[in-house]
Formats: structure tokens, sequence, C-alpha cells
């Protein structure tokens, strides 16, 4: 008897904290933008820095007085929700940012595994939604009818065509014509970037010697890396996280492995530079932005970072933050607060300026075009190499 | 202030007057059935809390479902995920792929059976291992068929790979959550209290002397397995419909763990647990939304602290009244008196029973039994005698196949049983009891001796999950024997009780019931007396020559207590390290000379005559 | 030739941890029957403090391994005084079920102060020598030998000393002992100590070999290692090195033989097997039925 009206009271409780949980806003007329990031999880680094962007980005706007649409001043009010990794839990906290906390846009996730069931709630739902990160070209389309979601965007280009252009570069610049692939298996971004890459360069005339996998959470490469050094390889090719990256290549080091090696965007963090030390100098990778670039709003917005941070900005921050930048530019555009006149003004942008370079995104579409930027390791800094356009 | 007391009184006495019926629990699942359509059609709740409470419905079916295996068959499986995960892809493979889209939305309850049916196909690769294996080896088992389910997945590019499966329509709503529920619930509790799942909690508690009691544990395990995967796969083909998205992320070895907190959180053995641990945890989760990063870590510091101040989680092995059977009733229509006479494969009386022919058993190097002869005729009651460590409990264990012997053979009634199993050697005609008595402790006295009519059942695990009348019918008639059976013992007043919590000589009593309640031929007594002082003894002695007569049983009995032995027995053999030394009537044994010697050592005093 | 003495180096290195790893996991439920899920965490923290030791602190290899070890053990005892023991009485998956919560405490609690993954710095300098093909590093020999240190050890701890003697004991009867005048609640203390320190100097030999450290690096290895114990028999020492070994083996040998994709298929599908027909581990004594 006691215990069971001990938990019926839970029971009610648990009800009125789910209720009551995001309700407690004041009524202003500030604007609600959403953020999802990977806080906790198996990807938290892409969570912290998406979540420093992110309140960075909306700061800058709040400091001038708000966002200014139809001649009126808005507040911004960030409301960042935890997607632990995992696709359930990005999906509740987007519904939970649409209907509790009315926000006019989403922005994340940035891994696709929570983008994509993300997304189907922004679309049903009828509220913008951008992924950072996502290079899944399923998230942007609607897998039913094979069309593009008309409320889903990304900031970034997609890993078939880094892929591609990956392939193409290192059989130009790098003249290489055998190269082994090591990847990570359970991540889809990485096996689709290093099956794109196989493909092109199998394509062109190239020979892969080596296609090896792991599995996330391995740390220990050296069987992968014998194998791969008894095929004698003229370049290595790895679509591997920053955090592998190291131990991949001082392993093919340690082995006395000295032919170029060519990353994806995955690499792209400067804590590289700092895990990796002299190892990965010369090797190339694709990136979504160059934080040496002197382009003004490049460089004050890593300036900014890092007087904020204390960190040189990645990849996820660059292109969280020019999430926000589409976003801003589509609400002043827009005329009037409203999830719909956002996505269409999105829709139209073209030439936008971001840190991570020019973005056009094409009716129908939201996927933007943009261009990848190649960055050369190289006295323990990313130097800027070439730029390559669609 | 005065009032209140009287008030909360009346409060409280009106909610025992409801729970302990059964049509508010109906009322209930219609009522929410109903709204559950209104809520979805009318938007009555916003779609948060829609969202929060599908994914309340799809953890309540996982958690139960695990619980079942867990809980219910005490196993540790840890990979659940890997079940969910074929259910999820089966039932998306077949809208996705071999039906149009549009076709969804009618074959979706379809769509989610196969899933299930996928999944508790795959049950039987991890069920056939937990055969000859239990415990953290079982564990391992399920970690590794959940991790091959994952590598597995992909590797396969036809349902995407690591990219992960899409392209499901939004088919899983609030009604067909709550309809799933409700009857995964319903199913679940339905197979739990039925003969099988009385086998399952045998195994439990006591693998082995469920064996004895003919409780055929192989068939019970892949029963367990089959059922609790096929609702896995349920909630994993709900989930995939849900999310419109899986991939072989989402059933990682962390989506194992968050079945098993919600298991461990709400109470193992309990389908109340179940619910309210699936509830609590998909709520907390979502709740402490608030803290952000610190979530995660204050979620496991929660169940920490609750397993350490309610290590049985909130429900552990309690139930909700709503949940338990109706209880028989004296007067329910099948109740007939306990005719023991009346029960059909009878022989007659000094017919050959049993026949051993040069059994001997090995332990290594030591030779436990050694060429031991007999012939056991039906009707007789006959003692073992011999020193400890004689090989009397050996000889007890080969004939009710525990151990099989080195050499040599039993035949039981014209049967070769040698090479059988313990329960298929019950299932013949033999029944025993334990030295150390080995009751089913935590399972009331009325189930100990239900599983005891193990085989008395002729319904499958099918008729119980719907509960057809071939079920209710014979679970009547096993309600009605059983405590006509424990009337005959005087152990009625204890049907409700667990077996632990009985006085020692009544549970060596039960344990006597329990084994005749499997309609033995033969029974065999392993040390009946012991620690009973001369007046339980002499109550037991008669009890054992009461039931010889009126279940016209055979019975071996292995004692010590010498006055016993011989006032109850018509034939004794006396063991002496493996060897039968000297056999006969009990005048002819209490004077040999080697079994004096046996006994005593070869000085022995002459005056030793049993004790009295 | 040399590409297969390579990976059979690369095979011992894997297998190495794995073993000194699964030490701790053997060892704790030698005398609790407890799977101990926080130990691959322990192992974490042990890399995390070699990482504050060496980029913090600047210290030198041998205070790193003391500092990384003794923090382990100060962790590994603190969660046995605080979580298991209040539960010793419990049943036993409760006592699991604890150790799973306290393991994923752990990480998140690690997690929260540090999202981003460390780079640990070169504490020893890294010798590569090379005998006509075969690369052979110092971190790879350190590792093979700190590991074979501390199983032989170990081995002899268990076998010839007091308080393996008691050890043993414990994991026989742990009603009685008291009553022999062992203090069980010491020897458990130690047990728990031996073991999460084991998990501490792997950690640290971990980080030193692949430097990049992160919160959810021990849950899988943490996994691998249970399943080393198990396979080799577990609560047996000599099993769980043996276990390791042949984890690495076969991890190594699915790798060498086929496509690496189906490396933890080839890997968990051979130790279905094993289990199959050998219930108990390798090493591990079925347990004798008690009728």
């Amino acid at each position: 008897m006691v215990r069971f009206c001990t938990s019926v009271l839970i029971m009610v409780l648990l009800f009125v904290a789910l209720t009551m949980s995001g309700c407690n806003q004041a009524k202003d007329d500030a604007i609600h933008i959403g953020v999802i990031a990977e806080l906790t999880g198996d990807i938290p680094a892409v969570g912290a820095s998406c979540k420093n962007a992110a309140e960075m980005a909306v700061k800058a706007v709040n400091d001038t007085g708000g966002i200014d649409i139809g001649g009126k001043k808005y507040p911004l009010k960030l409301q960042i929700e935890d997607s632990a990794g995992r696709s359930d839990q990005a999906a509740s906290a987007a519904q939970k940012l649409i209907t509790r906390d009315k926000v006019i846009a989403i922005i994340g996730p940035n891994a696709s595994s929570g983008a994509i069931p993300a997304s189907e709630i922004a679309e049903t739902s009828k509220v913008p939604l951008i992924s950072p990160w996502s290079t899944n070209p399923k998230t942007t389309l609607d897998p039913r009818t094979g069309k593009q979601k008309t409320y889903v965007f990304r900031a970034c280009y997609m890993d078939s065509f880094q892929g591609r252009v990956l392939a193409a570069f290192a059989m130009g610049e790098l003249k290489a014509k055998r190269a082994a692939v090591l990847y990570d298996v359970a991540s889809e971004v990485l096996k689709g970037q290093a099956e794109v890459f196989k493909a092109t360069f199998e394509e062109k005339g190239g020979a892969i010697t080596g296609f090896e996998t792991y599995t996330t959470g391995n740390k220990d490469f050296t069987v992968q890396m014998t194998k791969i050094k008894n095929d004698n390889p003229d370049l290595i090719f790895l679509p591997t996280y920053y955090s592998d990256v190291p131990l991949q290549v001082q392993q093919a080091r340690r082995f006395g492995m000295n032919v170029p090696i060519l990353g994806s965007d995955a690499w792209g963090s400067h804590d590289l530079l700092g895990l990796c030390g002299k190892d990965c100098d010369g090797s190339y990778f694709s990136s979504h932005f160059s934080a040496n670039s002197t382009a003004p709003g490049v460089k004050k917005f890593v300036d900014d970072y890092k007087a904020l941070y204390g960190s040189i900005p990645d990849d996820v921050a660059a292109l969280t933050y020019d999430s926000f930048g589409i976003l801003f530019e589509a609400m002043r555009k827009s005329g009037k607060p409203a999830s719909e006149d956002i996505k269409n003004a999105i829709q139209k942008i073209t030439g936008f300026q971001g840190v991570t370079g020019t973005i056009t995104f094409h009716e129908g579409s939201g996927d933007p075009e943009k261009s990848v930027v190649i960055l050369q390791i190289k006295d323990g800094e990313f130097k800027w190499f070439a730029d390559i356009k669609p | 202030m005065t009032t209140a007391p009287s008030a909360i009184h009346k409060l409280s006495l009106f909610w025992d007057a409801l729970m302990s019926r059964r049509w508010p629990l109906f009322l209930l699942v219609a009522i929410g059935f109903i709204a559950s359509i209104l809520v979805s059609r009318y938007n009555l709740i916003d779609q948060y809390l829609e969202l929060v409470a599908m994914y309340v419905g799809i953890n309540i079916i996982l958690a139960l479902s695990l619980n079942l295996v867990n809980g219910y068959m005490g196993e540790f499986s840890v990979g659940h995920a890997g079940f969910m995960a074929v259910g999820a892809y089966g039932a998306s493979i077949l809208t996705v792929k071999v039906f149009a889209p549009a076709a969804g939305v009618w074959i979706f309850p379809l769509a989610i059976i196969a899933g299930g049916v996928l999944a508790a196909v795959a049950a039987v690769v991890v069920a056939i291992p937990s055969f000859r294996t239990r415990g953290d080896y079982l564990a391992i088992v399920t970690l590794s068929f959940n991790m091959i389910v994952k590598s597995v997945l992909e590797n396969v590019d036809v349902v995407g790979g690591p990219r992960g499966f899409l392209g499901m329509e939004k088919l899983t709503t609030l009604p067909w959550t709550f309809a799933w529920t409700v009857v995964s619930v319903w199913a679940i509790r339905n197979f739990v209290y039925s003969n099988i799942g009385r086998g399952v909690l045998s195994i439990r508690e006591d693998e082995m002397a469920g064996a004895a009691m003919g409780v055929d544990t192989r068939k019970v395990k892949l029963h367990a397995f089959v059922v609790s995967s096929f609702f896995a796969g349920v909630a994993g083909g709900l989930y995939a419909h849900l999310l419109q998205f899986i991939s072989p992320r989402t059933f990682d070895i962390l989506k194992s763990t968050e079945i098993l907190i919600m298991v461990y959180l709400g109470g193992v053995g309990s389908i109340a647990g179940s619910i309210t641990g699936a509830v609590i945890y998909t709520v907390l989760i979502e709740a402490l939304r608030v803290l952000g990063m610190w979530r995660m870590v204050i979620m496991p510091l929660l169940l920490v602290l609750l397993m350490i101040y309610r290590p049985k989680g909130i429900f552990g092995f309690t139930e909700f009244r709503w949940f338990k059977p109706i209880a028989a009733k004296k007067g329910d229509g099948a109740i007939v008196p306990y005719m023991a006479a009346s029960e059909p494969r009878r022989p007659t009386p000094g017919d050959e029973l049993l026949t051993i022919n040069g059994l001997t058993h090995y332990f290594g190097g030591l030779c436990a039994l050694s060429d031991f002869n007999l012939k056991l005729d039906s009707g007789q009651i006959m003692g073992i005698i011999g020193p400890n460590g004689s090989g009397k409990t050996t000889l007890f264990n080969l004939i009710s196949g525990y151990y099989r012997p080195s050499r040599g053979n039993v035949v039981f009634n014209g049967v070769e049983i040698t090479r059988l199993r313990p329960n298929e050697i019950n299932a013949q005609g033999i029944a025993r009891t334990f030295q150390n008595i080995r009751l089913f402790n935590n399972l009331t006295v009325e189930d100990n001796v239900k599983v005891g009519m193990f085989n008395a059942v002729n319904y499958n695990a099918a008729d119980a999950m719907v509960r057809t009348r071939s079920f209710i019918k014979r679970e009547k008639y096993v309600s009605a024997r059983v405590l006509a059976l424990l009337e005959l013992f005087a152990l009625d007043k204890y049907a409700k009780e667990l077996a632990k919590n009985l006085p020692y000589g009544q549970k060596r009593r039960l344990e006597i019931v329990r084994a005749l309640a499997t309609r033995p031929r033969l029974l065999l007594l392993d040390e009946p007396a012991a620690g009973m002082n001369p007046s339980e003894t002499g109550a037991l002695m008669e009890l054992v020559h009461r039931i010889r007569d009126e279940f016209q049983l055979t019975v071996m009995v292995i004692e010590h207590h010498m006055s016993f032995i011989m006032g109850l027995c018509e034939r004794i053999t006396v063991l002496d390290f493996g060897v039968a030394i000297a056999g006969g009537a009990p005048e002819q044994i209490k004077d040999d000379k080697k079994v004096i010697e046996a006994y005593l050592g070869s000085s022995g005093s002459k005056n030793y005559r049993g004790g009295q | 030739m040399a590409y297969i003495s390579q990976q059979f180096l690369n095979m011992l290195q894997l297998g190495s941890l794995y073993a000194v790893i699964a030490l701790g996991y053997t060892m704790v439920y030698g005398v609790l029957s407890l799977i101990n899920f926080a130990h691959g965490d322990l192992f974490m923290v042990g890399a995390f403090l070699c990482f504050v030791a060496t980029a913090k602190l600047h210290l030198p290899f041998v205070p790193v391994i003391v500092v990384a070890a003794f923090g382990t053990v100060l962790l590994g005892v603190a969660v046995e005084r605080l979580a298991y023991r209040p539960l010793r009485e419990a049943p036993k998956v409760s006592a699991i079920i604890t150790a799973l919560g306290v393991g994923v405490f752990i990480e998140n609690f690690t997690l929260a102060l540090s999202p981003y993954p460390r780079h640990v710095p070169e504490i020893l300098p890294n010798i590569s020598w090379n005998f006509s093909g075969l690369t052979v590093s110092s971190i790879q020999v350190l590792i093979i030998v700190v590991s074979v240190l501390l199983m032989a050890s170990l081995d002899f701890i268990v076998r010839k000393t007091r308080f393996g003697m008691a050890m043993r004991a414990l994991a026989c009867d742990m009603k009685t002992l008291p009553l022999m005048g062992v203090p069980v609640n010491t020897i458990i203390a130690l047990t728990f100590a031996i073991g999460a320190g084991f998990g501490g100097v792997a950690g640290t030999m971990y980080a030193m070999a692949f430097p990049v450290i992160d919160p959810y690096m021990g849950i899988m290895i943490g996994w691998k290692a249970f399943i080393a114990a198990v396979v080799g028999g577990i609560g047996n020492i000599r099993g769980a090195m043996l276990g390791g070994y042949i984890l690495g083996a076969v991890e190594t040998l699915a790798a060498v033989a086929l496509p690496s994709t189906y490396r933890d298929f080839i890997a968990f599908t051979l130790l279905l097997i094993l289990l199959i027909f050998r219930p108990n581990g390798i090493l591990g004594v079925p347990k004798t039925l008690k009728v």
C-alpha cells in the first residue's frame, strides 16, 4: 500500500517534471534558436566545439542589440540540447526544441546518425534545420520520394564530393599510382569517403593495394599497418578521426613507411598538431576551412574564438559558426521572424561569405555549393594548399 | 487535522478494494487506448510528450522482454539490443524493400510481427549455448551475439552498412505503441504465470531440482529466449518506424546497457518493476535535460545510490496485485479430493520395477560406486545405508540422471534409462528429494508443487500467452490438484507462503509433496530424516508408509537413523567405499559382521544395534 | 618471414595489454564473483593520470607509473568501499549493475571535465630497432616485458604468499574465512587494490603506446579484456593471462587472414564456438555438481 502510493507519487512527480521542463520560459519577444550538440556520447569534442561556436555567434548578435528583422531588433535566445550521440535522443531533443521551446530554427545535430532522425522531425514540423557537419547525402534527402527535404540544410559539402576531390588530388598533385586506405568501418562518414575514394581512384587507373578497416575505439593499428606496408603503396589515405590519426601515422612511420599521407575533413582539428607532433609533417588533408587564412572574416572569427576559449577553432566550430551566419542572413532577409520565411530565405542565399568559404544554395536543395580546401601540415601548422571548386 | 487520517484511511480502503479487483485494470487499459487514439488524432498533448510517451512504451516492452530472461530465469543476458536490431531491420526491410512504402500502413502490424519472429529465430543461437552454460559465460555469449549482429549489419550494404537504413514511413503512432505495450505486458505476464513460466522460475531458483521435477530445462530455456527475443524484436520494429532511421550503432552495447539499467532499476522478476523502471529511466533522461552535460553524470550516480539502498530495485520480486493470477479458491469447480489410487500407469505390486546392472562410477580416479547390482520389486521400501562417502548419494544421482555412469546400466519398468536426462527420467516415473533440501526458495509453497506438475500439462506456450480455453481449464486443474495435495499433507495453510520461510520439518515434507506431484512410481528419498528429533522421525516413518500405500509407490531411502531404516524398510543394502557389502532383510543386516565392521571398524563393539 | 614475425610481435603487444587488464577482472571475480564492469574505466583513469603527470606535472617515467598506479589503486579501493561493500550480501546482479553504473559515472565525469581527446607527451624516447625488415620499438618491448613481469609477480603472490593463500581461500568460501581469523575486508580491499593498480599500469603503458586518450577508451578494451578473462576461465589467474594472449592472437589473425572489416565478427564468432565446446573457458573448472 505504502509502496504503491509512493510509486504513484513518483510517477506523478516524473510526469510533472516532464511537463514542466522547458515550460518555464518568460514571455518575451526574444527569438529562440535551438542547438543540438553531441555534448556527451562518443564524439564529445564535436559537441563541445559546436556549443562554443554557437554561443559565440549568438553573443555577437545580441551584443549589437539583437537581430534586425523587418526594421525591428529581436534579441536571440539560445537553447542547447544534448543528443548524447544517439539517434533517439537527437529526435527527442529536436521535438522538445520545436514543441517546448518554440525555436524558430535548429542548428545541429552534427553526426548524421542524429541529424537524419532530427531532420525528419524538423521537416514534418516545418522548422528549418541546418546541420553544420552532417556529410551523409541522406540527411537532406527524403528517402521515400528521393526528393530533397525542404526544411533541411547543411553547411558542409558531402563526403561523396570530398572523396572524388581527394582521389583526383592524390593522382594529380601527389602523382600516386598505388594507394592504401585505412578507415573506421563503424563510422558512416568515413566509410563513405573511403569507398568513393577507392572507386574514383580505380576508375582513373590507380591501384588500391590495401583497403583496411578498424572499429571506433581501436587504438592499435599495427596489424593493419603491417599489412599495408607489405603491399608497398606510394600513398596512404586515412579517412579517420583526428584522434586516431596520430596513432596511425606514428605507427606507419615506425614501420618505416615514408610515403605521403592524405586525410579527409575528419582530420580538421588543431589538436591534431599537438597530438601528432612532427610525424604528420607533410601530410595533406581536405578541410572545410583554413584557420590561418588572412581573409578578414576568418581572422576575426579565429581571434575571437581564441580569446574566448583559448584554442583555435576546428572545422565543426567554423561550420557551426557559418550555419549561424546563414541563419542570421536568412532571418534578416526574411522580413518576419517565422520559420517558413526563414526557410525560403535560406534557399535564396547566394555567395554568402562564410569562414568556410563562399556558400550558395540552390532552390530545392539543402546542399550548399562550396569548395573543398586542401591543407598541408607543415612546420607544426596547417598551411593552405589549394581550393578545389566543384 | 483530526479528520485527515480518517480521510486517508478511507482512501486506502477504497484503493485496496479497487486494486483487488480486475475490472479497473481493463477499464484503465480501455481508457488508455481510447485516449491514445484521441490524443494522436486531435493533438491533445504536445508532440514532445507524445514522442516521450512512445519511447516509454517501447522501453517497457524492451525491459519486460529482458526481465523474462534476466529476472525470471535468472540468467544474465547483456546483449539484448542485438535482438532489437534484428527485429528493427527485419520489419524495416519488409515495409521499405519488400512492400511499397504506401502499402506499409496496412502491413505494419505484420511487419512488426515478422521482425519479432526473425529476432525469435536469432534467439536460438543464444539459447543453444545456454543449455550447457550459464551465468557469466552466457553473459559473454549474449554480448558476442550483440557484437556479431552489429558487425554483420555494418558489412551489409543492402541495408546501408554503417550509414544506416532509412525510408520507413512514420508508422509507429501512439495508439500502436500503446496497443503493442499492452499486448506485450499481457502476453509476457501470461507466459510467466503458466506452466512453462513456472519452469522458467524453477531454473532461476534451482535448475537441477527443476530437472528432477521433470522440467525440460532445454525446452524451457529455448521458449524463454524465443519469447523474450520476439518482444525485443517487436520493440525494435516500433523503434525503427518511430525514428525512421536505424543504424548498427543504434544497437550497440550501450543500448543493451540502457535496457539492463531499466530492468534492474525497476526490479527483477516483476512486471510492475519493468514498467516502473522503463518509465522512470525514460522520463528522467528527458527531464534532466536541464543539467546539460552533467545529466549523464547524475543518471548513473542515481542508479548506484538506488542499488546500494535498494539492491533489489524498486519492485524486486514483488508484483502488483493486478498482474498476479487470480488465486484458486476452494470450491472452484474442478476441485476434487486427491485420489492417489486413481492414477493411471500403476504397475501391479510384485513386478520387478528397477534393475541395476554393474553400475560403476568414477570421479577422476576415485571409484565412487563399483559394480552395483540391484533388483527392486514394485511396492517395496528399500533402504540404503552406509558410512559417509560410501556412494549412496552417487547411486541416487546415477539413477536420476545427474551423473552418467562409467559402466553399467539402469532399467526402469522395462525401459533403459541410463543415458536419459534427469527430466526424462522423471517423466518415466522416478522422483527424488535431496540430501540438503533443494526447494525453490523464492516461490510459494503452491508454486513449488506446481512445478512438480510440469509434465501434467498439455497446453503449449502459445496457448498460455493468449489464454486459450485449454490453458484456463488445465490451470484450474493444476491448481485444484496442488491444493488437494497440499491439504493431504497439511501444508495448505502455507500455500501462499514462500518456501524459504517454512520451518525445517515442513520443508522436508514439502519436498516430498513436490516429488509426489510428478506422479512417480519410484520415490528416492535422500536422508529425509536428517536433522529431525525422534518424534519427528517417527512421524516421518509413518508418512512414508502411508504414501507408499496410498500412492502405490516403491521407495528407496538413504538414511543414517538406524531406527528409522530398520523400522521402515523391507530390504536394506549396505554400501561401503562404493561396494555393496551386504543386502537383505533388516534382521539379517543388523547382525552382519561386515556391516558392523564398516560402521565401527574391525574392533567394533557388538553392542551396537542401531540408535534408539 | 619478417611480415609474419612482425604480426607475431603485434599480437604479443596486444595480448599483453589484454592479459594485464583481464587480470583485474579475474581477480575481483575470483574473490567476490563480481564482474567489475568499472575496471575498464579504471584503466582509462590510469591513462588520464599518466596524461596529468606528464603533460601538467612534467614527471619522468617512474614517478608517472607510480602516480598512475597509486591513483587508480585509491580509486579502486574507494569504489569497493563505497559502492560494492554495501552490496556484498545483496543479490549478485545488483552489484554487477552497480559496477556498470560506477563505470558510466567515471566515464561521464571524466568527460564533463575534459570533452576533448588528450595527447600524452612522450615520456621515454621511442627507439626503433630494425632486424632485416622486422621493426621492434622500445615501447613494444617495454609493454611486453612489464606485462610479463607483472603477471609473473602476481602469479607468485597468489601461489606463494600468505595473502595469496587467503585470496584463494576467499574464493572458495567467504563465510568460513573470518572464522579462521582472516580479515576478509582487508583481503578484498587488497585484491581490488592490486587489480586496479594493474589497470592503472596498463592504462599508462597504453597511453605511451597509443598516446591519444579519451574518456571512452576504457569501454571497448574493458569488454574485450573481460572476454579474455572468460575465455581463459574467469576467476583463474593463469586463465586470464592465457585468455588475453588468445584474444590478441585471434584478433590479429582475423585481421591478417581476412578482410579486416570482419575482424570483430570473426573474433566473436570464434569466441562463441569456443564457449559452446568449453563452456567454462579454457582453464576454468566446471562447477562440480553438488546434488
